[in-house]
């Protein structure tokens, strides 16, 4: 059905490829960023540089929000949508990365265990109510580990906790997602966003998405790959559950 | 042409023969020779720098050292040292006034046999440059050199007589083009600059604005006045480079049509043409070294034809078999393809997919515009190229 937990491998990305997402889609976002928001990309980035040189684990955090300009309507295509929206991203990602040879060499790829959360949530209002701006969703996308109960790869939306309920830690329901970095996660709420404009402006700075695209796609491509050997192998279970239960177990399936 | 411009002036230590080819090319009446440096002897000096005043375009020899003659201490020996003395010539002979012309009125040529001097080429055998020969990359030279262009006189360098002519009607054109709008200083550095590339704001003219930011112009010094700035960052950086404008090349990959193919097929570049039309760049210098297009417009066109699937490969490729009127169009077949430079990194038709490229980044590539990209197995036979490769790649190459 799937692999034990004994073959589990935590999956490895490289260090270049995530750089490249969050510095080009910085660039070409750059419209749709809140203006007071220029620091926030180019100091985590050096963060995660500066990781490459540490020994053991790294926490690769975020806690001042990336947020988004306000969407007026523009998560609709024809910039009708009802409500107006403002959008912010932040994240948790433990690394570790894999330094070889001589101890000051960087490294060059990094492999991730256990917490791997990219948070993103909706802020605004209906625009034809005078009201004040609420949180109006939340979700996660996340990455498990060896003990998670999957999907391995998976969003999660944030519970609405009636006032009776004092433990808030359920962490269900799990839906199976391909969206995995920081980059690829703000590549998502852009483009929920703005319906239109995300995408012309990719458009636009062509030369910008060449290497964020190329590094996106082929990881997308393999886990969907990955994805459909396991549905097709799975025997004497639903291949949902094939695949809820799957863990990698060549940490370098997803690297180029 | 006389007519329309100002004279092309030709400044060269042996005049007698370099003037007749270009009289040749241009007419008799468009091109007036000087000696060098005989008319810039005293006796004639202020006849001399009254033609210079009145050229469009100052075409200037390289290597001006007479080895028959005595030369004076400060005597400029080359072209660019003599256009970098003529301003204290002229003020030498109370021909200048800074204050009524604080700035050059003409293009300025170096023109001559042995350009590859001017990019500090050591062509002999075994000697290891990291230069790079001017055949191909005159905007290069000429930017390294401050001059606004690079001319071979060889003839083995040298492209046909007419498209000389083409070069430096351009040059003169444009020339002209600037100092004809009386504007510059006085409105906005964006919006002068918008104009002398002709461009509107109506539909994606928005969106092309915010690209030729990108590319850096020289907003400063349109704003103080400089006319000719705008002309030479068009000839040393829009027009070559990729950016705000596309070659045919670049209209050929954004369709993912094969660029060799579209440029050798008469017929489909033909029909092409006609529907990209909306989009084609007429500002100054538009026919320089080829047709060139609005990248937002060409953008804005396949948005359109699309339906907003402009990254959809199939849907591309029928757009470009419909836009070139040929069902049989060669296309590209690669998941991210780029356009590759040569090893001296001349812009070529050849298509390559990205995860087999590196890019590199040369001394003289513009740090505004995207460095080019090579592919990894020429670089890995090259030590040259190996130096240049940008630190985000070196793990590629190793």
């Amino acid at each position: 059905m799937s692999n034990s937990s004994n073959s589990y491998q935590p999956p490895r990305f490289k260090y270049q490829d995530v750089i490249d997402e969050l510095e080009a889609v910085a660039k070409v976002a750059d419209s749709l960023l809140a203006p007071n928001n220029a620091h926030i990309i180019p100091q985590t980035i050096d963060a995660l540089e500066g990781s490459r040189l540490h020994d053991g684990f790294y926490n690769w955090q975020l806690n001042q929000p990336i947020t988004t300009r306000r969407s007026e309507g523009e998560h609709h295509p024809g910039s009708n949508g009802p409500y107006d929206l403002e959008g912010r991203l932040c994240y948790s990602w433990r690394i570790k990365p894999e330094k070889q040879g001589r101890k000051k060499t960087p490294a060059q790829s990094f492999v991730v265990e256990g917490n791997i959360s990219t948070r993103m949530e909706l802020f605004g209002k209906q625009r034809a109510h005078d009201a004040v701006d609420e949180r109006l969703a939340a979700w996660r996308f996340e990455i498990g580990d060896n003990v998670s109960p999957g999907v391995f790869f998976h969003s999660q939306v944030s519970w609405h906790i009636p006032a009776s309920v004092h433990n808030s830690d359920c962490d269900i329901p799990r839906f199976p997602c391909f969206l995995m970095t920081p980059g690829e996660c703000l590549d998502f709420l852009l483009g929920e966003l703005f319906q239109i404009e995300w995408p012309k402006l990719q458009q636009a700075h062509s030369t910008d998405v060449k290497r964020w695209s190329a590094s996106q796609g082929y990881r997308m491509s393999r886990l969907l790959e990955q994805s459909r050997k396991v549905i097709e192998a799975s025997a004497g279970v639903s291949p949902w559950i094939a695949l809820k239960t799957w863990k990698p177990d060549d940490s370098g399936f997803m690297l180029r | 042409m006389s007519k329309r411009f100002a004279p092309f002036v030709l400044v060269d230590d042996n005049v007698d023969q370099t003037l007749p080819p270009l009289v040749h090319a241009l007419g008799a009446d468009a091109v007036i020779g000087i000696d060098y440096p005989a008319d810039f002897d005293s006796g004639s000096s202020s006849n001399t720098l009254g033609k210079i005043r009145r050229a469009s375009v100052l075409l200037v020899d390289h290597n001006l050292m007479d080895t028959k003659r005595d030369h004076g201490p400060l005597e400029p020996l080359t072209g660019s040292g003599l256009l970098a003395a003529l301003p204290g010539i002229a003020a030498g002979h109370n021909d200048s006034d800074p204050a009524t012309q604080p700035f050059r009125l003409r293009a300025d040529v170096i023109y001559s046999g042995k350009l590859d001097q001017l990019a500090s080429v050591d062509l002999r055998p075994g000697v290891h440059s990291m230069a790079a020969p001017v055949l191909g990359r005159e905007h290069v030279v000429a930017r390294m050199n401050n001059v606004d262009w690079v001319l071979s006189k060889s003839r083995k360098d040298r492209p046909p007589p007419q498209e000389d002519l083409a070069v430096l009607s351009e040059l003169a054109a444009a020339v002209a083009t600037a100092l004809r709008n009386r504007k510059i200083g006085t409105e906005s550095p964006e919006t002068a600059l918008r104009k002398l590339m002709k461009l509107s704001l109506r539909g994606w003219g928005g969106r092309a604005v915010e690209q030729i930011e990108d590319m850096h112009p020289p907003l400063q010094a349109i704003a103080s006045g400089d006319a000719l700035a705008a002309i030479r960052w068009l000839l040393h950086i829009a027009l070559p480079f990729p950016g705000c404008l596309h070659e045919l090349r670049d209209v050929a990959l954004a369709l993912r049509l094969d660029p060799a193919w579209l440029r050798s097929n008469d017929k489909a570049l033909l029909s092409l043409s006609g529907h990209i039309a909306a989009a084609a760049y007429s500002g100054a210098l538009s026919a320089f070294q080829g047709k060139r297009w609005w990248k937002a417009g060409i953008d804005a066109l396949i948005w359109e034809k699309t339906e907003g699937r402009f990254y959809d490969q199939p849907v591309l490729r029928s757009l470009a078999k419909s836009l070139t009127g040929d069902s049989d169009a060669k296309t590209i077949d690669l998941a991210t393809p780029v356009l590759v430079v040569d090893e001296d990194f001349r812009r070529t038709d050849v298509v390559a997919e990205l995860d087999k490229c590196v890019q590199v980044q040369p001394d003289d590539w513009p740090p505004s515009v995207e460095f080019p990209w090579i592919e990894i197995d020429r670089v890995q036979r090259s030590p040259r190229l190996l130096s240049l490769v940008v630190p985000k790649d070196s793990a590629r190459v190793e």
